[in-house]
């Protein structure tokens, strides 16, 4: 009597890597061991965990120059989220996810500001979490990258540079643009220059008038308002006032987008380091006006 | 050339030929670092000389480090990078760090001064980044701007560099320094990637690597110093930091063959450069190197290293290296991003052998023809013409590296198709010309549909091919 027995092939282990496994962000084909996107250096972990869901994640940008505060805004944001038990409640999806959300809150613990972004794509935070808007059942996956300021210009300038720009943003559902007031009430007009490149490139993008950027969320947050209280009070108004290339331009091309005013630290001043180096440092951690942007986005993509 | 001065404009021909020698040349020069200019905030290149390129200025910004891009900490953290530009031009670039971020976000201000050499300037500092930059230093062109200035001027470099320089190779003569030598030379020739992780000795063993290639080899090898590992700037050789475990990490998730000080390392290529090039060091035969470099082969490319140690290590005739037909030094390096563009795309490929199974390396694949197909013109024509089947396989060679890339056998391909149409009658040459014909179409097909990165390229490969094989 013969027995048979069952003897999997070795090359059968490698039957996986004929077919690429495609990259969430920006589509391109990649080996299943990559751990970034060989085009947008997007990490694979990212597919990985999107590859089992019946929805795909959304994509959210938080845009802005550099300098104005998008990766404290952020982590901030995150950890009010995640630490909320009713309204608006954040899991985060995959270790990759916490590590903005912990080097600033631990930054900030520690009487500073965390590090600049470097402009290299492979080296950005990207999270993946789940939002749970409260009473309504249905979780929402969204995608938020902390992507450096002057890479978003150089792309806006120089197209391609970086490959991954313009595919995500043309997947994003929405963005926050955040915007520094106290350049702004100091008289410097590269926020609104900037902000308008910014909003002509994402409008480009697609124009289509139903599906197309002009009627997609735009938030638009003054990120240090604890240092301009003109901002605070009505931020539309001062938006109409100081920047008013971009409040014009918002007003008549995009369709759904609102002014917010956002601030992390109560106040700052400059500590001196080693030789002559003036360091910005936080005096205290006092949020206000940090999670209303993220709600109402997140109201207008998932109604 | 020294001799008998005959007038040219007044201006004797002896002297000419030294202004060309010894004059100076023209440089452009460019800054990335973080600022706040009109162009924008932040890292940026905020500066550079007029003669820069929009496509070189795209580039110098890809490969422009920012803040944290030095492994070493402290003032004195500098990197050497070397890199080719989309214009076909070299640049050659020193980073440091250089006084405070200007937002006033703690850390370093990193600081890139990049050098835009053209192939020509290049080759009067035979091909080394290092001499370049010595070179640059001396003159006291590599200056730190503590606030960027609105334009730049070309720079001067005046002089030449020697093919060897005193000391270099000799003091990698000894110790554990003349295996790596070897290790390194097999790597780069085999188109891996290789992390140096050798502390301290990393810049003086690629300074000595660059030194034991042939100068026309020279160019093809990219590399960075000090700079961390990231996959947006494509060098060859990264020399990494001590950390072992995170080195480890990078060259199983990038596919980098690892070369430690402490670590064996696997046995050089026999009759390989690498090992001939140790084998004159133990020996003490340093002065066996010297004119061998100096030799000019035109035609030569790091791929035909292993050869030309052959030849030479067994005292055979050289074989000849023909040029690139007519080509300049930008040519050259076009097609030396053409090389890198497919090594880069080789590895990274979705069905490129995989690291971790089966110890496969990854390594460049070779430009082999593909298999014998029914169709292929030896098949047909070698029953007719029984005398010329070494001429039609040649052939069929030279098409299918012509459309794979390689620079010498465009040139090859017309002595190729020439010494094939003299054995045939003139009445099959028209049927032989069909055959050839569709065997370019279906190779040029096959190479698009595995690699179509190069789909372009690879179409004005195939014009020249056709024009050669349609000429009478």
């Amino acid at each position: 009597m013969n027995k048979d027995t069952a003897v999997y092939l070795d090359s059968y282990r490698l039957a996986q890597f004929a077919e690429c496994l495609p990259c969430h962000v920006c589509g391109e084909g990649n080996s299943h061991e990559a751990e970034h996107c060989r085009r947008c250096f997007a990490p694979m972990a990212l597919t990985h965990q999107s590859s089992g869901q019946k929805q795909a994640p959304l994509m959210i940008a938080a845009l802005g120059a550099s300098g104005v505060g998008k990766t404290v805004y952020l982590g901030m944001l995150l950890d009010m989220l995640s630490r909320r038990s009713k309204t608006l409640h954040l899991l985060t999806r995959g270790a990759i996810s916490i590590e903005m959300q912990q080097n600033t809150v631990f930054a900030l613990a520690n009487g500073a500001f965390p590090n600049k972004t470097p402009i290299e794509p492979d080296r950005w935070n990207w999270v993946h979490c789940q939002i749970a808007p409260g009473r309504r059942r249905k979780i929402v996956d969204l995608i938020i990258p902390d992507m450096a300021g002057e890479s978003m210009l150089t792309e806006i300038t120089h197209p391609h540079t970086y490959a991954g720009i313009r595919p995500f943003l043309s997947r994003c559902s929405g963005i926050m643009l955040l915007i520094d007031p106290t350049k702004v009430r100091a008289g410097h007009q590269d926020q609104d220059f900037f902000s308008v490149k910014l909003l002509s490139y994402l409008r480009e993008l697609d124009l289509d008038l139903k599906t197309g950027w002009p009627q997609r969320p735009i938030a638009l947050v003054f990120s240090k308002a604890d240092q301009c209280p003109d901002c605070q009070d009505d931020p539309n108004r001062f938006a109409e006032r100081h920047l008013p290339g971009m409040w014009r331009f918002c007003r008549e091309r995009f369709q759904r987008y609102r002014y917010f005013a956002a601030g992390v630290a109560g106040a700052c001043a400059y500590r001196n380091q080693s030789g002559a180096d003036r360091v910005r440092v936080p005096l205290r951690v006092e949020p206000s006006g940090v999670v209303e942007p993220f709600e109402w986005l997140v109201n207008e993509l998932c109604p | 050339m020294l001799g008998e001065a005959r007038p040219l404009d007044g201006v004797p021909v002896s002297f000419l030929y030294l202004l060309a020698e010894f004059g100076p040349v023209f440089v452009e020069q460019a800054i990335f670092t973080s600022a706040r200019t009109s162009r924008g905030s932040g890292y940026h290149l905020v500066a550079a000389s007029p003669g820069l390129t929009d496509a070189d200025a795209r580039d110098l910004t890809r490969y422009g480090p920012s803040h944290d891009s030095l492994w070493e900490s402290g003032a004195e953290a500098l990197s050497v990078n070397f890199h080719r530009l989309s214009s076909g031009a070299y640049c050659v670039s020193q980073t440091t760090p250089e006084g405070p971020e200007y937002s006033n976000r703690g850390g370093a201000r990193i600081y890139t001064q990049s050098l835009i050499v053209q192939p020509a300037a290049f080759a009067r500092f035979a091909n080394n980044p290092f001499a370049v930059l010595r070179t640059a230093l001396a003159l006291g062109v590599m200056q730190v701007h503590s606030e960027p200035p609105a334009h730049l001027e070309p720079v001067e470099l005046f002089g030449h560099a020697a093919v060897i320089e005193d000391g270099l190779l000799s003091s990698c003569a000894a110790g554990p320094l003349r295996s790596k030598l070897g290790a390194l030379i097999d790597a780069v020739i085999e188109g891996s990637s290789v992390a140096l992780a050798v502390g301290g000795d990393g810049v003086q063993l690629l300074a000595a690597m660059i030194q034991a290639l042939p100068v026309e080899c020279r160019p093809e090898v990219t590399f960075s110093t000090g700079l961390r590992f990231s996959p947006t700037r494509s060098f060859q050789v990264c020399c990494l930091s001590a950390n072992s475990l995170e080195n480890r990490r990078l060259c199983r998730t990038y596919g980098m063959q690892l070369l430690e000080m402490d670590s064996a390392d696997a046995a050089l290529i026999q009759d390989g450069w690498g090992w001939y090039v140790t084998t004159l060091l133990e020996e003490g035969r340093l002065h066996e190197i010297i004119p061998l470099l100096q030799k000019p082969r035109p035609g030569l490319s790091l791929a035909l290293l292993h050869e030309l140690a052959a030849s030479v290590a067994g005292g055979a005739e050289e074989p000849l290296w023909v040029s690139n037909n007519g080509s300049s030094g930008a040519d050259r390096s076009q097609d030396l991003n053409h090389l890198e563009g497919q090594r880069i795309a080789c590895l990274e490929r979705t069905d490129a052998p995989h690291h971790s199974v089966g110890g496969v390396a990854s390594t460049v694949p070779s430009c082999s023809p593909p298999a014998q197909t029914a169709e292929d013109p030896c098949d047909v024509l070698s029953g007719r013409f029984p005398l010329a089947v070494d001429q039609l396989q040649r052939l069929e060679d030279l098409i299918f590296e012509s459309l794979a890339g390689r620079p010498h056998a465009t040139d090859n391909l017309h002595d190729g198709w020439r010494r094939l149409a003299a054995v045939i009658d003139r009445r099959s040459i028209v049927e032989v010309r069909e055959l050839y014909l569709r065997h370019t179409l279906c190779c040029w097909r096959e190479l698009n549909d595995s690699d179509p990165q190069l789909s372009q390229a690879r179409s004005e490969w195939a014009l020249a091919i056709l024009e050669t094989l349609l000429a009478e």
